[in-house]
């Protein structure tokens, strides 16, 4: 087991910029997930972490080892690909026992350790098979098989469940978090799963255009997002931004809008003012309550679309110029028609503001929103 | 009759599937034949008594007074089989080093990129654009001049100089089809960039690294151009030059050039068949999801 730490570390390509000075502290033993859009920077960053790819600047650091120019057969690493790359012309007993059969380890030795990997990941009876002789779950067993086998100090994996069905997916997504916690290695995570990165990680890291947007664990990103991205990428359905301005004077000061009317929290007041143009106000579907149809404090506006999902009810409200989505009990929404005029309240301490500028959290109660970033220099 | 009517709608799409069976069969059959024929022939001409072998029309079968004279006297007067241990060697030694180079050029423009990559494969195709008979004259006067005419040696080297450029061609789809991941995943598991090529890509690349031998060898074995300039000596001959002297300027013994023919397709059937079980393709099915 080790740490992994990334020291402003960039990647540049000829014709773009893949990763922009990142910094970023993965501790012992933890699970870390990378998270974002694809073409984000989170492969290429876990690629130059493995050795796959040079950074461009900065320093990687895996324990206390520098290792920007070490190989990556040297850097102790394991690595499960989002396609599996299983060895074709090998079953797999060989699959498994590849890296120690370079390391020339005692035949009896690589055997038993084959067996006991095997055993663990349900694939002794699969030993004797090829790789085009196995369905996807057993494949990405044996490519887990594979990463475990070699005891590594760090555990890598680049979308490993990408490829499996939905079923198998939330069964695979268990079972990594099981082995992860039964061995113990650091593991890094990269997905662009936002349901997969909030199951699995202990703390996220959210990347866009190359940049770390905001580090944290799974309940913080959600209820405390750095940036109006982050508030769009986690949580299905996102949470909800509105263009608003502050209206009024001395304690009766409200966010306005052409559907919305609430009374402005004492507290983000006088941060909000210095806004000037208008800020972003953003609020999650669930942190609404049905309220009358009638004008009056709340945010307002006409049902578009009622999505019903079981369990509970998406309904998508336009207030003219925008729209927003809330969830609502099955009873609820079941009354609720395309064009009714509908009213709902917002509890005031659930409200997050952006700036429209910048999209940065403009208040976040509680500070966390960029706690999370680390910038350590390696020691 | 209600029975019939309902069974009709099954009948019709049965024997249309039943139909096109039997037309692709009959459509494969053609095909071997057009191929397998023209061996038959030879072989046939070459064991029919002299005078039959003009007759018309043909017989397609041979005759009951067949004769394998032809075969001995070959043995017996000719110098065969110097010819065909000549051009097994020079076919041998092209072919393994074209495969050998081609597979060396044909990985470093598959995985490595660099200034001039683009232009290197273009030139690998330019050279096979010009006519073989252009490069002959100055290939002819420069190997003079090295001392290489009349040498198995120096013939193979003129093999080479237009082979590795095809080899190189040929070996870097098959390197270009196998994925990436494979090589990074066999880095990461703790191989070097040379135990990575010999245990995973070239294993993989077997069909293609097979069949490019199988090219070499077999143009190496008929080539008659460069073979006709560069070697003199009847001691050098290949099979091709051999076969080529048959041919009288009154008579040429027929039966006899079909009986060389057959006698020298036979080795370069034999790579065929040795290599065929690794010219299947589909070795890498199932080691990446796709």
């Amino acid at each position: 087991m080790a740490t992994a730490r990334l020291v402003n570390v960039s990647k540049r390509y000829p014709d773009h910029l893949a990763v922009d000075g990142i910094n970023l502290s993965v501790d012992e033993g933890e699970f870390m997930v990378l998270v974002g859009p694809s073409g984000c920077g989170k492969s290429t960053t876990l690629r130059m972490i493995a050795g796959l790819e040079h950074a461009t600047e900065g320093d990687i650091w895996i324990g206390d080892r520098l290792v920007n120019r070490v190989s990556p057969r040297d850097r102790d690493v394991a690595m499960v690909f989002q396609s599996y790359a299983l060895y074709p012309n090998m079953n797999v007993h060989r699959n498994l026992s590849y890296t120690l059969r370079l390391r020339r380890l005692p035949k009896a030795e690589i055997d038993l350790k084959v067996r006991g990997v095997a055993e663990s990941l349900d694939l002794t009876r699969l030993l004797d098979r090829k790789p085009g002789q196995l369905s996807g779950g057993q494949r990405q067993r044996v490519a887990l098989g594979r990463a475990i086998i070699r005891e590594p100090e760090l555990f890598l994996m680049d979308e490993p469940l990408s490829n499996l069905d939905a079923k198998l997916r939330v069964q695979t997504r268990s079972e990594i978090t099981r082995l992860q916690r039964k061995f113990g290695v650091t593991t890094i995570y990269v997905t662009h799963d936002q349901t997969e990165a909030m199951t699995m990680g202990k703390r996220i890291v959210v990347m866009n255009d190359g940049k770390i947007q905001q580090i944290d664990s799974p309940r913080e990103l959600y209820r405390h997002p750095a940036n109006a991205f982050v508030a769009q990428f986690i949580g299905t359905p996102p949470m909800n931004l509105l263009e608003c301005r502050l209206e009024g004077s001395g304690s009766a000061k409200a966010l306005k809008s052409e559907g919305m009317n609430v009374a402005c929290p004492d507290a983000e007041a006088n941060a909000l003012a210095s806004e000037g143009d208008g800020f972003l106000v953003g609020f999650r579907p669930e942190d609404t309550e049905i309220i009358g149809g009638d004008p009056g404090e709340g945010i307002y506006g006409t049902a578009a679309a009622v999505e019903e999902l079981g369990h509970e009810s998406l309904v998508t409200v336009s207030d003219g110029s925008s729209q927003f989505i809330v969830r609502l009990a099955p009873a609820d929404a079941e009354r609720v028609r395309p064009g009714d005029r509908m009213g709902f309240s917002v509890d005031p301490a659930k409200l997050r503001f952006f700036s429209r500028r910048t999209g940065e959290a403009i208040s976040v109660p509680g500070g966390s929103a960029h706690g999370g970033i680390q910038k350590e220099q390696p020691t | 009759m209600s029975e019939a009517a309902a069974g009709a709608p099954d009948l019709v799409p049965r024997i249309s599937a039943a139909a096109w069976r039997v037309a692709a069969g009959a459509t494969i059959i053609l095909l071997c034949f057009l191929g397998v024929f023209p061996f038959y022939w030879m072989f046939v001409t070459s064991i029919r008594p002299g005078p039959e072998i003009f007759e018309f029309p043909p017989k397609l079968l041979p005759s009951a007074d067949s004769v394998f004279s032809p075969y001995l006297t070959l043995f017996q007067d000719s110098d065969l089989a110097l010819w065909i241990w000549n051009s097994t060697v020079v076919s041998v030694m092209t072919a393994f080093v074209a495969s050998l180079v081609g597979a060396m050029t044909a990985y470093v423009l598959s995985r490595f990129r660099f200034p001039g990559r683009g232009s290197s494969m273009v030139a690998l195709l330019m050279t096979q654009m010009l006519p073989a008979i252009l490069l002959a004259l100055p290939m002819y006067v420069f190997f003079s001049r090295l001392g290489l005419l009349n040498s198995l040696f120096g013939l193979s080297i003129a093999y080479l100089a237009f082979l590795i450029p095809v080899a190189a061609a040929l070996l870097k789809a098959f390197f270009d089809a196998i994925p990436i991941e494979l090589e990074e995943a066999s880095l990461i598991d703790g191989a070097s960039r040379i135990q990575t090529i010999f245990r995973v890509t070239l294993p993989l690349s077997l069909p293609g690294v097979a069949s490019t031998f199988l090219f070499c060898f077999i143009i190496s074995w008929d080539e008659f151009l460069f073979a006709r300039m560069f070697i003199r000596q009847p001691e050098n001959w290949t099979v091709s030059l051999g076969l080529a002297s048959f041919s009288g300027e009154f008579v040429t013994p027929w039966d006899q050039v079909m009986a060389a023919a057959t006698i020298i397709t036979l080795p370069a059937a034999a790579i065929f068949l040795a290599l065929q079980r690794y010219l299947v393709r589909g070795l890498t099915a199932g080691g990446i999801k796709g």
